[in-house]
């Protein structure tokens, strides 16, 4: 799929559009060239997600990757985004998919111990950065106990810094219908976040 | 430095989209790409197989439909069509008084009592001076009246038709059955098609030709001469081909054979009028009698000679051509017994006690039909 130059020169790369077909007819030698096009995005968007590569990443990975396939199959990409754009949303929905899960299987057994935290950098103040993860956790946890299609509206409009043009497409609902999800995720993040501040600091001075 | 805590909530996830994603080690990327890649392959080839599974399910579900839209079509049609060929052989005669003879097959059977017979075949049904009968078929219903000849040929899917030589019948057609053929009365003198209604159609001997009356109760009937249509009859309305200009009658069927109940010598066929003068009664009476008795003559003659072959086949010319001729008719089964032909000369028995209940062979006949009925099977 990886066309060389005439003059021996740097390859062309094949586009969206020709990996979508080579995809729907079954050529899976686009495998590779997919990974290489897609690996960034669907890494970073798991890992905000998470905050962190968990033990599970690489089959997280595996797992968005598996989703675009079978959308890019099913025909259910409608090619009105780039296919990272897509991608980024596929990751996403994964993600939360195995964050509410996985918070779920908290409330019985916790899977904190023997993560891949990231390490704390050297000559930064450790207890605002371990305040800060605590806010991130806490709002990662918020945030996978709302209605999904809520969350991932705020996830990838706040965090991921899509459009709502993009993510009407990504989700494949109005712009309108997009922002109503926006709107109301947001309240209600906000909401559980007020309700689980700690009492007594919230909005005081340190 | 003043910071509140916790953060704002548009900070936190500001926060949280710039939160820095540290690259992986080159030796836990390339293990993820071995992985990924590898089940990245599979999954497209599963998913082109299974897209291609789908369309074949696809292609033999249309397959299976469309077959069983054939196979349902096929049924149907098969019922439908069990249901018109159950139309042709249910035509059942029932007898409701006096005798009545059916024929059929060159079987001839004498109903009474009430009885039944299912006819497969063309058949012909002859009443008493003193019988009615009735013939029931899904589509129709026909009341003979006493005295009458009817031919019942098989219907078709087109027309249901009945031959009506002499007498009267009743009939009433069910306009609602699923069978929507048509419902004929053939005369010598007319048609009379109809598809739903009630009306009685009669035909009676004149001195030198029959003619034909027809009278609706319900509906309406057209009435055909020569294949034209000639009348259009509504409920109280009446018709006859007495009032008719002269029509070349259609050939009569097989049922111009059959012998009629009352004495007469006028033919069943009306004879060709337009150019010669119309013969007076009385000569047409002589010049029939003069026939007859130069057949009959013939006839005797032959037996005299022992030649019984010769004597039936003059004996059946005869009653043909004079059905009520009572001598005749005992010559012939007389003949055809001595000559073996049981079955035969049993139907032309029983053909003679219908017509002749009090005739002078009255017991032979009656002997010998029950004797030929004895030995074969009904």
């Amino acid at each position: 799929m990886v066309a060389s130059t005439p003059e021996g020169g740097a390859a062309r790369q094949p586009s969206d559009e020709e990996l979508i077909l080579a995809v729907q007819r079954g050529d899976h030698q686009v495998a590779s060239v997919i990974y290489e096009r897609l690996v960034g995005v669907v890494d970073h968007t798991l890992y905000r997600v998470f905050g962190r590569r968990e033990m599970d990443h690489d089959d997280l990975v595996q797992a968005a990757f598996e989703q675009i396939v079978v959308t890019l199959s099913r025909r259910s990409y409608a090619r009105a985004c780039s296919l990272r754009t897509w991608a980024s949303s596929i990751a996403s929905h994964v993600g939360f998919n195995a964050l509410r899960s996985r918070r779920r299987e908290r409330r019985v057994l916790d899977r904190d111990a023997g993560l891949d935290v990231e390490p704390a950098r050297s000559g930064i103040d450790v207890e605002g950065e371990a305040s800060a993860r605590a806010e991130l956790e806490r709002l990662r946890t918020q945030l996978s106990e709302m209605k999904s299609t809520h969350a991932e509206a705020v996830f990838l409009h706040d965090v991921l810094g899509h459009e709502l043009a993009e993510i009407a497409i990504m989700t494949q609902v109005s712009v309108s219908a997009a922002q109503s999800r926006l709107v109301r995720g947001r309240r209600e993040l906000f909401r559980r976040l007020d309700r689980a501040a700690p009492r007594g600091r919230t909005g005081s001075e340190s | 430095m003043s910071k509140r805590f916790p953060s704002q909530p548009d900070e936190l996830l500001r926060r949280w989209g710039t939160q820095v994603v540290p690259v992986d080690t080159a030796e836990r990327a390339e293990q993820r790409r071995a992985q990924v890649v590898d089940a990245l392959s599979r999954s497209i080839r599963q998913n082109a197989e299974r897209k291609l599974q789908a369309s074949r399910v696809r292609r033999l579900a249309g397959l299976g439909l469309a077959a069983s839209v054939a196979l349902g079509l096929g049924i149907a049609l098969h019922a439908k069509s069990r249901v018109q060929e159950a139309g042709q052989v249910a035509t059942t005669v029932a007898e409701l008084q006096g005798a009545v003879v059916v024929s059929e097959s060159g079987q001839s059977r004498v109903l009474s009592h009430g009885s039944s017979l299912t006819l497969h075949a063309v058949g012909e049904i002859e009443t008493a001076a003193d019988a009615q009968a009735e013939i029931h078929s899904p589509k129709s219903l026909v009341h003979l009246g006493p005295a009458t000849k009817l031919t019942v040929p098989q219907s078709t899917r087109v027309e249901e038709r009945y031959r009506l030589a002499l007498g009267r019948v009743d009939v009433s057609v069910d306009k609602d059955s699923k069978i929507t053929r048509s419902v004929v009365i053939e005369t010598p003198n007319a048609e009379v098609v109809v598809h739903g209604t009630v009306f009685a159609v009669g035909v009676s001997p004149r001195a030198e030709h029959t003619v034909t009356d027809v009278s609706v109760t319900r509906g309406s009937v057209w009435v055909l001469a020569n294949g034209a249509q000639v009348a259009v009859l509504g409920p109280g309305q009446h018709w006859s081909s007495e009032n008719q200009p002269a029509l070349a009658p259609p050939a009569l069927p097989a049922v111009a054979q059959l012998p009629e109940p009352e004495a007469s010598a006028a033919p069943v066929e009306s004879p060709p009028r337009a150019p010669r003068r119309e013969p007076t009664a009385a000569e047409v009476k002589a010049s029939a009698l003069a026939e007859q008795g130069h057949m009959f003559q013939d006839a005797i003659d032959a037996r005299n000679r022992g030649d019984d072959p010769r004597a039936v086949e003059l004996f059946t010319r005869l009653v043909a051509r004079y059905p009520s001729y009572e001598e005749a008719e005992v010559q012939l089964f007389r003949a055809q017994k001595r000559l073996g032909q049981t079955a035969a000369a049993a139907a032309v028995a029983r053909r003679y006690l219908a017509q002749h209940p009090q005739g002078f062979a009255h017991e032979e006949a009656r002997s010998l039909a029950l004797s030929a009925a004895a030995q074969q099977p009904r």
